[in-house]
């Protein structure tokens, strides 16, 4: 069950169970004070006529006189309420009581047997309940010339029905009283709950892998500020599984690459060797073959080298940087350079004003060689290469082809290659950038790719 | 009997045509995939297609569907092998798909078997001084036809089929007599001496050592 469903319960009980016992208390003080109301009533009714008798003056009439004075004076009323009875001296003996009024249906005897009770402190007027059928009463009895009783009923099935009405009021007021408290209840909980239903059902979303939801914050009260921590949670959550998803695809890519570029020297390889032994071949193709064999042994080989100096690289702690002046490795470049740069005819200019960086002078050579070789290989015959140093820059530029915007991004990442095949032919992997940048980046430096389609690249290097 | 050879990798397609060349296929390459479509313009006369997938210019699954449009059946022949590459592939329209690195035998025979399937296998193959025709399962040997036992027979189609290459015993085995075979490689050896007395071969069906059986011309 729903903790609202529970709550509005629980407070509807409470509110029933305690209109109810209000009720009751209520209804108990009522009846009593309409009985009492009624009985005083009934008392001044039955008190008037015993006055209005006793103030007669009628002593010296003989027993008959006054039984049919009575009977006429009762008559003259002509109120059926009255009873009389005239009494012996043994008043409770049934034997001697003559009925001298009595138009009801209740008999003598009931009369004589009735239990009554003093009111009001004074023996003079006496009271009792009777009940006939549906119908109830109060008897008022009173001596009148200690001969006589007279008898006083009045109908109080009145009280017994207004009590109901009543019953049936407070009844009713409990009812629209839960019901109002209930449906209260109910608006306020759904305004509390309806939050933790959100964050329920966006919970529910995030455990099934939509990591971008969040929670809609209306309130500031404590549910607000769960969401607001959920929503912290949820941001945390996403971002870390987001960053690990993106290693995760980088690394599967990497994978891909990598294998694909073992694949091809190795089918080349195993095909040759092969052939070699199968096939039927003249002296040139043996030949041929053999020297096919080598050289994709040797693009292994290059290829294993950058990886393992990658894989150092990227997992070793910080390099040792000593400050070098940068016209050392500029030379050192130009050295490693001289048979590109002589085969493809392109000229190296160096520009530097002595400056001397923290470096690691053959990470940072090898780093340079390779933006270098790179621009050798965009340029077109007997252009130049200029690698040049200033401020905190070192630069490379190159008046080549250049590289397409939306190329850019991705030259840096290994295995990338704009022209497969011509990088292949001239033996990279596509790594080359890939080791550089993590130079770059182990040298606290920033790498800046500025290029134009047909008017050349510049990569600036940027101590930070 | 003419083969396209689509790859960029020089040695790859270097040495699938060294193959194909001693099994006497008449062979073309080229590097690039929008320099293909363009040659195929002039001329398109070539029995069956092998393709790389990541192509500079127009990649496989592209030339694929210019291939179709010129009836060349086409085997790919690409480092990927994942399932959604096959399955592009073969959906494609693509006759089968080999990964490499792949076995040069191998090769042969999936070629051989699409050739067969698109009737593009001459029935009667000439070999030295022997004519044999393989819709009749004959061999006429100048002219004279030489009575072969049908496994005989078999045998030496497997052997003719990848002239100058040679071929285990084990996988001879396979070929000619099937998987379900349970015979020795011995077999094989008795059925080669039966061709080499019957055919006069002794000195062009050559025992390579370590590997199997090669026939020369």
């Amino acid at each position: 069950m729903k903790i609202r469903t529970k709550i509005i319960w629980i407070s509807c009980i409470a509110v029933f169970a305690a209109s109810i016992i209000g009720d009751v208390i209520i209804m108990i003080l009522a009846k009593n004070s309409f009985m009492e109301e009624a009985l005083v009533q009934a008392f001044h009714n039955s008190y008037e006529i015993v006055a209005d008798i006793v103030s007669q003056d009628n002593l010296n009439m003989s027993q008959d006189t006054l039984d049919k004075y009575y009977e006429y004076y009762f008559k003259s009323k002509g109120d059926d309420y009255n009873i009389c009875l005239r009494v012996g001296e043994n008043v409770n003996s049934e034997m001697n009581c003559i009925e001298i009024f009595n138009h009801t249906i209740i008999d003598k005897k009931i009369l004589l047997d009735l239990q009554f009770k003093n009111y009001d402190n004074t023996e003079i007027i006496q009271y009792s309940y009777l009940d006939i059928g549906e119908e109830h009463y109060v008897i008022f009895k009173s001596m009148i010339e200690s001969q006589y009783l007279y008898y006083r009923i009045e109908n109080i099935s009145y009280v017994q029905s207004k009590s109901e009405i009543l019953t049936v009021c407070l009844f009713v007021i409990t009812l629209v009283l839960t019901a109002f408290t209930s449906s209260i209840m109910f608006l306020v909980l759904k305004r509390v709950f309806k939050p933790l239903q959100e964050l329920n059902e966006t919970t529910k979303q995030m455990a099934k892998g939509l990591y971008n939801k969040r929670i809609n914050i209306i309130s500031h009260d404590e549910v607000g500020q769960l969401g607001e921590s959920f929503n912290k949670m949820a941001e945390a959550v996403e971002i870390r599984t987001h960053s690990l998803e993106e290693s995760e695809k980088k690394k599967t890519l990497f994978m891909g690459n990598l294998t694909h570029e073992l694949k091809t020297p190795m089918t080349a390889i195993s095909g040759y060797a092969q052939t070699l032994l199968s096939t039927k071949l003249s002296k040139e193709q043996q030949e041929e073959s053999l020297i096919y064999i080598y050289e994709q042994c040797g693009r292994l080989e290059r290829l294993s080298k950058k990886m393992i100096k990658l894989l150092e690289l990227d997992n070793g702690e910080g390099i040792e940087l000593i400050d070098t002046p940068i016209a050392d490795i500029f030379e050192a470049v130009k050295k490693s350079c001289t048979a590109v740069l002589r085969e493809k005819e392109v000229a190296l200019e160096l520009q530097h004003n002595d400056e001397i960086f923290p470096m690691d002078s053959d990470l940072m050579t090898d780093a340079l060689i390779n933006l270098t070789e790179n621009a050798v290989k965009a340029s077109k015959t007997g252009d130049k290469v200029i690698l040049k140093s200033y401020g905190s820059f070192i630069e490379v530029q190159d008046f080549g082809q250049g590289i397409p915007d939306d190329e850019i991004d991705k030259i840096l990442e290994p295995f990338y290659m704009i022209d497969k095949s011509r990088s292949r032919k001239s033996g990279g992997a596509g790594l080359g950038l890939a080791l550089t940048a993590l130079i770059v980046k182990k040298h606290n430096m920033t790498l800046t790719v500025k290029s134009e389609i047909g008017k050349g690249t510049k990569m600036i290097l940027q101590f930070v | 009997m003419k083969i396209l050879i689509v790859e960029d990798e020089e040695p790859i397609a270097k040495m699938i045509q060294m193959n194909l060349m001693a099994a006497n296929y008449d062979t073309q390459i080229y590097n690039d995939g929008l320099e293909t479509a363009e040659a195929l313009k002039e001329d398109n006369q070539y029995d069956l297609a092998l393709l790389d997938v990541m192509l500079p210019g127009m990649d496989g699954f592209e030339l694929l569907k210019v291939m179709k449009s010129y009836d060349i059946p086409v085997i790919f022949l690409t480092a990927r092998d994942d399932l959604l590459s096959k399955v592009q592939g073969l959906k494609g329209g693509a006759e089968d798909y080999i990964v490499k690195p792949f076995e040069v035998l191998e090769l042969l025979v999936r070629i051989e078997k699409v050739l067969e399937r698109f009737n593009r296998m001459d029935n009667v193959v000439k070999v030295l001084n022997m004519e044999i025709n393989f819709k009749e399962h004959t061999v006429r040997q100048d002219g004279k036809e030489v009575a072969l036992k049908p496994m005989e027979f078999n045998l030496l189609a497997v052997l003719v089929k990848n002239k100058n290459i040679a071929i285990s015993r084990e996988k001879l085995l396979k070929m000619v007599w099937g998987v379900d075979f349970l015979g020795e490689t011995r077999t094989v050896d008795v059925h080669i001496g039966q061709l080499r007395k019957k055919l006069g071969l002794s000195s062009n069906i050559k025992t390579v050592s370590k590997l199997g059986y090669r026939l020369e011309d």
